[in-house]
């Protein structure tokens, strides 16, 4: 375990978690500068902190508690009001029958068609524009969870709240995600525009 | 839409949401790793003396109040007056006074008047 003073330690120890701290600075910022620069600054920020690290208890979400900081506050600092978590450009190349991230086409996985490949990709598209479509609190929950698998216990010490807490907000956000996957669906139905601003109804 | 609608109970958005951790991109990561341990080796930042190590807003707020605490029993004249305010009933603090080398505050019990 690295501790303070022991800087190549602490490289070997960044080099295990640094795509950890940007993917999480990443999604908190939406830009990958800033991600680069919130996920080092609080890299460093944690190495002077070590002194206060408790021995045996969990590393990963104790840096992930400073790195979210951190991208929060530079995220606040730019002003930026659009904050999505991930590119929705990245699904639509998996929309237009391609292989995902960009690989290889292919026809999908345990022989599905065409057609039931790009309905599942539309509904990834929906879904990940939901999931964008919620409030910052919300978004970091569901990243946590689904998307940088923390378990319960280390979403408490990363969002900084009792492990109780994290599964009556993870419920909550998964229902608003719910109300926002629906609202989605109705408003395509009708055809009404649902990109920017979110309306009422 | 119908068939989706079924879909979207709490377990099928959690399936969901896993199904679709895999198909996202992020850009790829830089050499984190190079640049801190260089940013380390450099020279240290600043220290600040009054950081708590609380993030953001508490540990302001801690500051503000350690501060708040310390003007208040630097500067408030009786200090008994202050301690009753903070409600330390039963402490006494005893200053002694430059010239005469009498305390200003003693023992409530041997100063009050007889009845």
């Amino acid at each position: 375990m690295a501790r303070l003073g022991d800087v190549g330690a602490y490289e070997r120890l960044v080099q295990r978690y640094q795509d950890l701290a940007f993917r999480t600075a990443y999604l908190i910022t939406g830009e990958s500068a800033e991600a680069e620069d919130a996920a080092q600054e609080a890299l460093v920020k944690a190495y002077y902190a070590l002194p206060r690290f408790r021995r045996g208890a969990p590393f990963r979400p104790w840096l992930l508690r400073i790195v979210a900081n951190e991208a929060r506050n530079r995220r606040k600092a730019a002003r930026r009001r659009d904050s999505r978590i991930v590119r929705a450009t990245a699904l639509s190349r998996a929309g237009d029958g391609t292989g995902p991230l960009g690989g290889e086409p292919r026809v999908g996985d345990a022989g599905e068609s065409p057609e039931d490949a790009a309905l599942v990709a539309e509904e990834r598209r929906l879904l990940l524009e939901a999931v964008n479509g919620l409030r910052e609190e919300d978004r970091l929950v569901i990243a946590y969870r689904y998307f940088l698998d923390l378990s319960e216990e280390e979403m408490a010490v990363a969002l900084g709240c009792p492990r109780g807490t994290v599964k009556s907000r993870l419920s909550r956000s998964l229902q608003r995600l719910r109300d926002e996957v629906l609202r989605r669906l109705g408003a395509e139905t009708t055809g009404i525009d649902t990109t920017g601003e979110r309306s009422d109804g | 839409m119908g068939e989706r609608r079924r879909e979207l109970s709490e377990a099928g958005i959690e399936r969901a949401l896993l199904a679709l951790r895999h198909h996202l991109e992020y850009p790829p990561t830089p050499p984190l790793a190079r640049s801190v341990r260089r940013a380390l080796e450099g020279p240290r930042p600043r220290s600040r003396p009054w950081a708590t190590g609380l993030p953001g807003r508490r540990g302001l707020a801690v500051t503000l109040a350690a501060l708040l605490l310390v003007v208040t029993l630097a500067l408030a004249p009786p200090v008994r007056v202050v301690a009753e305010r903070l409600g330390l009933r039963g402490i006494f603090l005893v200053e002694l006074a430059p010239s005469s080398g009498m305390p200003l505050i003693s023992d409530p019990a041997a100063t009050s008047a007889p009845p």
